[in-house]
């Protein structure tokens, strides 16, 4: 094989462990050159940040004496960890978050997803395309909306949409928000976890080729079988992908449940730790935003995040699937 | 060849192929039906199980005040009849192209049988249809003079204490009642709750005091039109097409949303809602109006005044300088990870994935930090730094890495490599190779990731809002924020409005982009694998 953009045409081959090494080089400027962009972005604004937010919560940074300037800022040691750790609700909130993201991935993020992706790959193409745009609403509406609409749905007589028709039905009304709080902190989120799963699975089940599908039509498969041994085999990394990437992506997300309960109805009944850490660096009640102790709460989501990154891949064997690039140096 | 296939498989579908055969017997069908009836409804009990008796005590054990297992738990509980009556009758679907009359007879008699353990469960355990339900004795209507005693149930609690017919209920204590309010009352209470009525009789105020006690409601009526409707069921999925059962899963599925996005449509055109029902100031059907939508025009919106067309302009700018920054950024990533070897890349992917574990809420101070640092670099600061699209963009595009670089690199580690290995041997640079044989392949992939990178910049409110000052840069989120503040009576339905407006141009993004894949997989991929 000759590489024929690549070296002086005609040139003989004298010296070529040099010239392997030189190529080599060169293959490697080729994808850093791909890479840069990504690098550097990824450098600007995650490596630095993490490094910075790991040192902002070992000081006192707050509202009262906040500067940008890194030299000026109190290093208190380990002071906030102390704080969180003999903080009597972090127990509580940490097991919330974890009820959380557990009920949240498995019914609806990956569970309802795929099964929402296999329906609508299953019928008529315009109406899986009408049934996926709908089901893409709850992530395209912005949050406040969004949550506004939930509210109505849930709320007390006369303006609750449920309560409606609960009155129809002739049935008692149900106050839900103090009721189920949690039922529907669930539903409101797995409604718009259910979109991202459900793209990414319709385009990996669309991408199948057909042939595949056609011989096991022709061998007489039922359409269980052929969810089981063609398409589900051929899922295994979108599925792999959307577990682990939700799974961070809820431990992190909070928006929809400060715009929903903001923890409450209870004390911290449904308080996450992202939230936590939001109301104590960001809306803290006596106006002191401490942005030093809600780095700490970060920090700590953050080993909780990246140890759960590590262990999906070492149980799910992504190194296997990170493992070959297609083509080696030509 | 397709794998051989376990027992359940054949007997959970109704597949064609088993069909060719003729059903040996009713009782082998009836035997097949049950299997099938009695294996769905075990899942669904394993899961209520599971829900209600397993985790619900473990998440109490650890302080999680929660409703949600017990709720899924009984969800799972209420569809088992169902699932049962609707299993048994999709396994007598063979059975209807042979003899309709012998598929219908086992899908029914499995649905009685079904429905008779139902009821035999609910006559030992004094639930559902024999259930006892809390009652005073006595029958009421709502009259202009208060709630009036129709009849009196003989021995019932209010005989004793002394109720007639015709009296009138002003009052329970001190509180006025009506008749609506009273039954719900009932409805909740427990046995032995006293109950004091004022009422009147023939002119006379008099207090009663009666007590709850509990009754067997047995009614027949009941009974019958439960086996009624569970027959419907059984014939349902007797006869109702297969290919239609997607979209009624789908369908049913998608009813919360249908009711919330409905209810923000006629939000929007109503001054004021009542349910779905939109209502005027006097809560009579009515109040139609068009002031919700007033902000179209640059009228004054709850003490904001904006020009419209200058944050959806700011909007699109955004989301469209996203999307296409993304898709060359990570596309580029994407190819080097997937198809090229060089040191770090392995480590490369494992930290993408794990910088999406960060908070982005919790990075904003230090990368906040680093903006100001940025803007202080000469000439490229000015575009880039704090206060300016180019760092908002930048910022976003950051945040949207690890999807955009393990979303590609999973889409070009699909594709064959033969087309791109020829392009190479044939002397392409890997540049050429990329752009005009690989690119051209993961068009679902752009695609996939071009709609969220669209929703993101277009939905984008927390970056835009903490890294700009003042309302140059507003977006349209920024503007619904605005006008949800605690400091103006929010007008939730004009709220709704400019919800709506924002949604309008990102679905019909969706559906062209919908009708360009379609496009796609009608022509066929030119050259895929």
């Amino acid at each position: 094989m000759t590489d024929r953009t690549a070296s002086p045409a005609g040139s003989p081959d004298l010296n070529a462990p040099q010239r392997s090494r030189s190529r080599a080089l060169r293959a490697n400027l080729v994808a850093y050159g791909f890479m840069a962009p990504a690098i550097l972005l990824s450098i600007l604004f995650f490596i630095i940040p993490a490094i910075l937010v790991v040192y902002l919560s070992m000081t006192d940074l707050a509202t009262a004496n906040f500067t940008s300037d890194i030299a000026q800022m109190n290093f208190v040691g380990l002071a906030n960890y102390v704080t969180l750790f003999h903080d009597p609700f972090v127990k509580k909130i940490f097991f919330n978050t974890i009820f959380y993201v557990l009920t949240t991935l498995l019914l609806f993020n990956t569970g309802a997803a795929l099964f929402v992706s296999l329906l609508t790959a299953h019928v008529n193409r315009r109406a899986g395309f009408i049934y996926r745009a709908l089901w893409l609403l709850p992530r395209i509406t912005t949050g406040s909306v969004y949550v506004l609409m939930w509210r109505r749905i849930i709320a007390e007589p006369p303006f609750g949409i449920l309560n409606q028709f609960n009155a129809l039905l002739g049935q008692p009304s149900v106050s839900y928000a103090a009721e189920s709080p949690w039922t529907f902190i669930i539903l409101v989120n797995g409604f718009i976890g259910l979109s991202f799963g459900m793209v990414i699975f319709t385009s990996a089940i669309e991408s199948i080729s057909k042939d595949l599908l056609n011989a096991s039509l022709v061998d007489g498969s039922t359409l269980l079988q052929r969810v089981r041994y063609v398409i589900l085999p051929m899922l295994r990394w979108p599925l792999l992908f959307v577990v682990t990437y939700q799974t961070l992506s809820l431990l992190t997300s909070f928006e929809e449940i400060l715009l929903f309960t903001n923890g409450g109805p209870g004390i911290y009944q449904t308080e996450v730790w992202a939230l936590t850490a939001y109301h104590r660096a960001l809306s803290n009640y006596f106006g002191n935003a401490q942005w030093g102790y809600g780095s700490a709460f970060a920090v700590v989501l953050v080993l909780i995040g990246v140890t759960l990154a590590f262990i999906y891949m070492r149980v799910f064997r992504f190194q296997e699937l990170v493992n070959d690039p297609k083509i080696e140096v030509l | 060849m397709v794998t051989p296939v376990t027992t359940t498989d054949a007997v959970v579908t109704s597949a064609p192929n088993t069909t060719t055969a003729a059903p040996s017997s009713i009782l082998s069908g009836i035997w097949r039906g049950l299997r099938t009836a009695v294996l769905i409804s075990a899942v669904l009990f394993a899961g209520a199980i599971l829900f209600g008796w397993v985790i619900q005590p473990a998440l109490e054990s650890v302080g999680v005040e929660e409703d949600f297992t017990a709720m899924f738990s009984s969800l799972l509980l209420g569809l088992l009849p169902v699932a049962f009556y609707v299993g048994g009758s999709i396994a007598a679907r063979d059975f209807r192209k042979h003899s309709l009359s012998t598929a219908l007879l086992i899908a029914w008699l499995i649905t009685v049988l079904g429905y008779g353990l139902l009821t035999g469960y609910q006559y030992v355990s004094e639930s559902g249809i024999f259930r006892q339900a809390p009652t005073l004795g006595f029958t009421m209507r709502q009259t202009e003079a208060g709630v009036e005693v129709v009849s009196v149930e003989p021995g019932g609690s209010a005989e004793e204490a002394g109720l007639q017919p015709g009296d009138i209920i002003l009052a329970l204590r001190r509180d006025s009642v009506t008749a609506d309010d009273l039954q719900t009352r009932i409805a909740q209470a427990s046995a032995d709750d006293a109950y004091r009525f004022r009422i009147t009789r023939g002119g006379e105020e008099l207090q009663l005091t009666t007590r709850i006690y509990l009754v067997s409601q047995l009614d027949t009526a009941a009974l019958v039109r439960g086996l009624i409707a569970a027959l419907i069921v059984a014939s349902l999925a007797l006869f109702v097409p297969a290919s239609w059962m997607p979209h009624i899963l789908v369908i049913v599925a998608l009813l919360p949303l249908a009711a919330g996005y409905l209810w923000l449509i006629i939000a929007t055109f109503s001054a004021r809602t009542q349910g779905l029902l939109p209502v005027d100031a006097n809560g009579n059907f009515g109040g139609l109006t068009l002031s919700n939508w007033s902000f179209l025009s640059g009228a004054n919106s709850g003490g904001f005044t904006v020009n419209i067309l200058t944050v959806t302009l700011n909007s699109f700018l955004i989301a469209a300088t996203m999307t296409v920054a993304s898709l060359a950024i990570c596309s580029l990533t994407g190819y080097a990870l997937s198809r090229m070897a060089f040191p770090g890349r392995r480590g490369f992917l494992s930290m993408t994935l794990v910088l999406h574990g960060f908070p982005a809420v919790t990075l904003f101070i230090p990368i906040f930090l680093v903006l100001i640092n940025l803007g202080k670099i000469p000439v490229v600061g000015q575009f880039l730094g704090y206060n300016t699209a180019g760092g908002i963009a930048l910022v976003m595009i950051a945040f949207e890495l690890p999807l955009g670089v393990w979303l590609m690199k999973g889409f070009f580690d699909t594709i064959s490599w033969d087309m791109e290995r020829s392009a190479l041997i044939d002397g392409a640079s890997r540049w050429r190779t990329f752009r005009e044989i690989i690119l051209p392949q993961i068009r679902p992939g752009l695609l996939a990731l071009g709609i969220f990178s669209f929703i993101g910049g277009w939905n984008a409110y927390l970056i835009p809002a903490t890294y700009t000052v003042g309302t140059g840069l507003a977006t349209l989120p920024v503007y619904i924020r605005q006008l949800t503040g605690e400091l103006n009576p929010v007008n939730w339905n004009q709220v709704a409005a400019v919800g709506i407006f924002q949604l309008i141009p990102i679905f019909i993004f969706f559906i062209f982009a919908q009708e360009y894949l379609l496009n796609i997989y009608a022509s066929g991929t030119k050259g895929s694998a």
